[in-house]
């Protein structure tokens, strides 16, 4: 019985999720093009059908003298696909399912012969071990699959598609098939046309922004020692979003495994590709095995070791990045030998790894501070040396400090007084516990609101799996964040269109604001006051350009991962533009301010700044600039015009930035009740235009992209 | 361990074994079921099957391609149960045998030093009995398995289908008619590009379809 539970389970696992070839009829069934005794490739006579992968259909056939093959009719035939069995024609190990030769027959379909393996493969001997398999065959099993995989990096060759039923049992031999092949992937899964091979239990974090390193191999192997062990995949879901979303967000639970195993898994399955074992042999290492020089792997007498220096439940970092994915073009795509990538990144800064892997301080400012540091100390290194620029920033950054040493060390002398009680705060608080990652709430998959957009196309067959599937929920931040990484593929021109219909959106809002204000100043009956019809205009204008603003921003940012700090300057860098527009707008329409409603406030705070107001306590250029920068930095913006914000259109949001305004109001003031009117205005603005991920759009968006 | 039994304790006759080689012709033609996506298994429905060693001009029913006798032993069908006669050294189940025995499903068999099969018979209520190597050997022509056929057979998802198609919706039912092994099964079927309700005559190089399957019978001289 224990097989059948096997094969109920086998189900999920084995459906590809190919959304673009016509479903099939059938659940899981084979129908095949070529039956017994034909020969669409001359010279060879087919026996049976074998089974149908995401490549082609593969036929058992024997050639004129008896030598029996396994013949791949490849299944779209791209000059791709061809192009990457080819490198791989000459290649030999024993771990390796042998390429003969690469035919075209009559119609110019491409057909791969190759060794017959008549064995089982080893998604089958899996489903014989429901609970996994002994400790012995699974290591015997993933050492050989390790010596074909290191053959394949050694050649230049990433697999891409490692997965247990690519691999076969022959007798004691395990054979990797389908190398060659799997380059094809790349193509696909990016841009519009989402066309995906295959099942994703097995695909790294990072197949999705376009990085095809071996480090998608070493993942996939990680996964495979886990399910050789025990008996499941470490991300497993309902739906392809599910597991995508699992990898790219939730950690492994390696707490069933054993000491050596849990840590080469955890470690393997890294988020961040460089903080995985550089290599298969790497991985082999705390297993207690070798790559000999023969190419065959061999246990060593040592036991396993322990891994060390695991890194612990990072972030993951990949995806807090800033900058946008790295989209490879056409020429990357092509099949192609290993991309190293991660080491030629190590300069560019693409990859955060050298900050994450220095950043000591667990206190949340130190290590801000830290890492800021050392990202300006990568920086200054980049710089070439042979240029001036090295010399110019010294030069600057030494003039800087001479010309305000007063106030720096004011300023340092200030900051430690605070620092210093906050540290001593934070450390009783959180900082004595160890672990003080913080768990989010979880909330349950089917009953919450925001659940992911899940079962976007049902998979072929799912079925109630045959165990219960570890509830493994997922919250809204870990939604919002597969959400970005696939708001990553959008095409510019998509995102063009939505910038622009929010900005027609936002003007015909603000409209309607500035009618009904009007409406409601006509019915106080105050329309004497001379600099009331001046100041409305100029409120209705500010709220225009805020809103755009803040538009445009949220939109550039709408697939990166939060990043306060960034957001906040880059914006206060437009709240100095607006403040100088404001300004300007002011003059230009004689807006009298003083002669409107000034608090009294203004006359408390004005000897602090002279120079920012004149003797009849008008505001000037520089406070203008001064609050709207203020007002700009301090607010949180793009969440209130974020794509997957939670909901439409918050109230709190709206209070949120009129506290903001109250209090920039304290400190730089300019006249009210026009500012508070422009920030509340333009909250509900962007709120209402900026668009907006709601549920029921979710799922048409989805099929919408899996059709195009 | 009784497995010897009594009544079967007379020797096989020698002589019998050659009379294959001298009259071929006689022979029954070899037929192969083609499943695709499963396997492919040698059907036998004669009483008696000699299984020996693979090699040029040595007509056994069941060659292995392995380090055995030309002729390594003799199975026997009689109703519903099978005999296991030893030419050469064979144990079962570990069990070194010297005279017939009666063979039960799940039973493994062991010729010479090395090759290793498995007799199963999966089904209650079928005679039929399925073989298969169990060791790093191979059949000659190249299949998965041998059918011994009694009456009729079950391809199907369930374990106690003699072949087992773990994919497929639904059962397929084999059984012989006369000479013809015919096919019917409760899944509509398509046989030559029709729809076909009533049982089929399997016949060489036609391909039957249903919905989530298709096989083939090959049917060679030998």
């Amino acid at each position: 019985m224990g097989m059948l539970s096997g094969l109920m389970r086998k189900r999920p696992f084995e459906d590809t999720v190919d959304s673009i070839h016509p479903p099939t009829p059938q659940g899981n069934g084979m129908r095949f093009a070529y039956g017994n005794g034909d020969q669409p490739l001359s010279g060879y006579t087919i026996k049976r059908g074998v089974g149908i992968g995401g490549f082609g259909e593969v036929y058992f056939a024997t050639n004129e003298a008896g030598k029996e093959v396994a013949i791949k009719r490849i299944q779209r035939n791209l000059e791709v696909e061809i192009r990457g069995v080819r490198q791989c024609l000459n290649l030999r190990h024993p771990n390796l399912i042998g390429i003969y030769d690469i035919r075209f027959d009559d119609s110019q379909q491409g057909w791969i012969v190759m060794e017959y393996i008549a064995g089982k493969s080893l998604r089958d001997r899996m489903d014989d071990f429901p609970d996994g398999m002994p400790a012995e065959e699974a290591l015997d099993i993933f050492g050989q699959m390790a010596a074909g995989v290191a053959y394949l990096h050694d050649h230049g060759i990433v697999h891409r598609d490692l997965k247990p039923a690519n691999v076969f049992i022959d007798g004691g031999l395990i054979k990797i098939g389908d190398y060659g092949l799997s380059k094809f992937i790349s193509s696909s899964r990016r841009g519009g046309q989402t066309e995906s091979v295959g099942t994703f239990h097995y695909m790294a974090p990072e197949i999705g922004k376009g990085e095809y390193g071996k480090e998608i191999d070493v993942y996939a192997m990680g996964i495979i020692l886990y399910e050789l062990l025990t008996g499941n995949v470490p991300f497993d879901g309902e739906s392809s979003q599910e597991i995508i979303l699992k990898h790219l967000t939730a950690d492994p639970d390696v707490s069933v495994l054993p000491i050596p195993y849990a840590d080469v898994v955890r470690k393997a399955l890294a988020k961040n590709p460089a903080n995985r074992f550089r290599d298969i042999r790497e991985m082999l290492e705390p297993l207690g095995m070798r790559l000999e020089p023969n190419g065959m792997v061999s246990r060593s007498s040592v036991p396993p070791i322990p891994v060390s220096k695991v890194p612990p439940r990072v972030q993951p970092v990949l995806f807090q990045s800033t900058e946008q994915p790295k989209v490879l073009n056409q020429a990357d795509i092509v099949f192609g030998p290993v991309k190293h990538q991660a080491k030629k990144g190590a300069a560019n800064a693409f990859r955060p790894e050298p900050m994450e892997a220095t950043v000591r301080y667990r206190e949340p400012i130190a290590r801000s501070l830290q890492s800021g540091w050392l990202g300006f100390q990568r920086w200054y290194s980049q710089i070439p040396e042979n240029t001036p620029w090295k010399a110019v920033v010294l030069v600057g950054l030494v003039l800087l400090v001479i010309f305000n040493a007063g106030l720096i060390i004011s300023a340092i002398v200030m900051g430690l007084m605070l620092y210093v009680p906050y540290y001593i705060i934070w450390y009783i608080v959180s900082g004595s516990s160890s672990s003080s990652s913080t768990t989010p709430v979880i909330q349950p998959l089917a009953s919450s609101p925001e659940a992911p957009p899940i079962a976007v196309r049902p998979v072929a067959a799912v079925q109630p799996a045959a165990k219960p599937a570890k509830p493994r929920p997922i919250t809204f931040r870990q939604w919002q964040s597969a959400q970005r990484h696939r708001l990553m593929a959008k095409p510019a021109l998509t995102k063009t269109t939505e910038l622009t219909s929010g900005l027609l959106a936002s003007t015909g809002c603000v409209a309607t604001l500035s009618v009904l204000g009007g409406l409601i100043t006509m019915a106080n009956n105050s329309m004497s006051s001379p600099g009331l019809m001046s100041g409305a205009v100029w409120t209705a204008v500010m709220t225009l350009i805020m809103a755009w603003s803040v538009l445009f921003l949220s939109k550039r940012w709408e697939s990166q991962e939060e990043d306060r700090a960034v957001f906040r300057f880059k914006q206060m860098a437009f709240g100095i533009l607006i403040g100088a527009i404001a300004y300007a707008l002011g003059q230009h329409l004689v807006v009298p301010w003083s002669s409107i409603h000034q608090p009294h406030i203004i006359q408390s705070t004005l000897p602090k700044w002279n120079g920012f107001y004149d003797e009849a306590g008008e505001p000037m250029l520089p406070a203008y600039v001064a609050h709207f920068a203020a007002v700009m930095g301090l607010v949180r913006w793009w969440r209130q015009a974020d794509i997957v914000r939670k909901n439409r259109f918050s109230f709190a949001a709206v209070i949120g930035a009129l506290i903001g305004e109250a209090i920039v109001q304290a400190i730089v003031p300019i006249s009210q009740p026009w500012g508070l009117i422009l920030v509340g205005a333009t909250a509900v603005t962007t709120q209402i235009s900026a668009n907006w991920i709601n549920s029921a759009k979710r799922e048409s968006e989805m099929s919408s992209q899996v059709t195009a | 361990m009784a497995r010897s039994t009594n009544f079967m304790k007379t020797e096989f006759p020698r002589i019998h074994s050659e009379w294959n080689n001298i009259m071929p012709a006689i022979r029954p033609e070899q037929r192969i079921l083609w499943v695709d996506g499963v396997g492919g298994y040698l059907v036998c429905d004669q009483s008696e099957l000699t299984v020996g060693q693979a090699m040029p001009g040595n007509q056994v029913d069941l060659p292995i391609v392995g380090d055995i006798s030309r002729r390594a032993a003799v199975i026997r069908r009689s109703e519903d149960s099978y005999l296991l006669q030893p030419l050469q050294k064979v144990s079962v189940n570990g069990e070194l045998i010297d005279r017939t025995v009666l063979l039960r499903s799940g039973d493994r068999i062991q010729i010479g030093e090395r090759t290793e099969l498995k007799f199963s018979k999966p089904h209650p209520l079928s005679a039929s009995a399925v073989m298969t190597l169990l060791s790093h050997h191979r059949w000659q022509p190249a299949v998965d398995g041998v059918l011994f056929l009694a009456e009729s057979c079950v391809l199907g998802p369930k374990l106690t289908s003699h072949i087992h198609c773990h994919q497929w919706s639904g059962e397929v039912i084999l059984f012989k008619n006369r000479d013809q092994l015919m096919c019917r099964s409760s899944l509509p079927v398509e046989w030559n590009g029709k729809q076909i309700l009533e049982p089929i005559a399997l016949s060489d190089g036609h391909r039957v379809q249903g919905p989530d399957f298709s096989f083939c019978l090959e049917t060679s001289a030998c």
